[in-house]
């Protein structure tokens, strides 16, 4: 069991470094430039991803960061998240640890089905985006009534 | 740097089931030590912090009621957990904390006796 739960760790500190390495987080740029795909393929912010009958839904963790630098936009079918997430700075100070990302984010997301792009809704709590995008009234469920004869 | 390495040693191994790690960011300056941990979902209501004999505990629940049927998933908000063992040359009873945005800031300032001083040199 325990040895379960430790790589349970190391796997989430390896995913945080591989995700800083591409993404160009933190401060680790020696892999720079070239080959690198890079910040539009990156996989920050995390998103999840929900629906239902009336909506899509999306939750992006974005802690630390002033909801006015967040620019959301939703086009073509494509929701696209971006953002910047300042540093500390870094002077006049001995770092034990240092984690925590920073820099430029994008992520785009394809939508599944159509919405009514007028209507986005989107909300910044507790470091938490939630944006409510409404399925256009093509993309809704539509029940059928089956008359008996 | 003029400073002291303090030692944070992580005491990691006794993680509850689930729970996530946060990613923190732990600075000293002359005045103290700076802890920031990422805890996005973590209102001030679900968050604990904890010293106890020189460890540090943070603990943070999120109420994610959770909307829909989910279509894709890259995280689950449910608990957080990490505990670290602090230095001695803190004074735990001046140790402040915020909250914003999903992020903890914790500020814990050393005592008097650690805090590094310069010495004037009389010459005659």
């Amino acid at each position: 069991m325990m040895r379960n739960l430790d790589i349970f760790t190391e796997l989430d500190n390896l995913r945080r470094e591989i995700d800083r390495a591409f993404t160009g987080m933190g401060r680790t740029n020696a892999l720079e430039p070239g080959f690198l795909p890079g910040l539009e393929s990156g996989r920050y912010p995390q998103l999840n991803f929900s629906e239902d009958e009336q909506n899509f839904y999306a939750e992006a963790l974005v802690p630390g960061i002033d909801a006015e630098s967040l620019d959301l936009n939703v086009m073509r079918g494509v929701l696209s998240l971006s953002g910047e997430r300042k540093a500390v700075n870094g002077k006049d100070k001995t770092w034990h640890r240092r984690e925590r990302g920073a820099g430029k984010f994008m992520r785009t997301v394809e939508l599944p089905a159509e919405v009514d792009a007028d209507k986005v809704k989107a909300e910044y709590a507790k470091g938490v985006l939630t944006v409510t995008l409404p399925k256009a009234e093509s993309a809704k469920p539509k029940r059928i009534t089956i008359k008996a004869s | 740097m003029a400073n002291q390495d303090m030692t944070i040693r992580n005491d990691d191994i006794r993680i509850p089931e689930r729970a996530v790690r946060p990613a923190v960011d732990i600075y000293e300056t002359e005045e103290g030590l700076n802890l920031l941990a990422d805890l996005p979902g973590v209102g001030k209501d679900g968050l604990s912090i904890d010293i106890d004999q020189g460890v540090l505990t943070l603990r943070g629940d999120v109420d994610d009621p959770g909307r829909g049927k989910s279509l894709h998933r890259e995280f689950v908000l449910g608990s957080y957990y990490r505990r670290f063992t602090l230095p001695n040359e803190l004074d735990f009873d001046k140790v402040s904390a915020e909250l914003n945005d999903g992020v903890l800031t914790l500020s814990m300032p050393k005592s008097e006796a650690a805090k590094p001083r310069k010495i004037d040199i009389v010459t005659h």
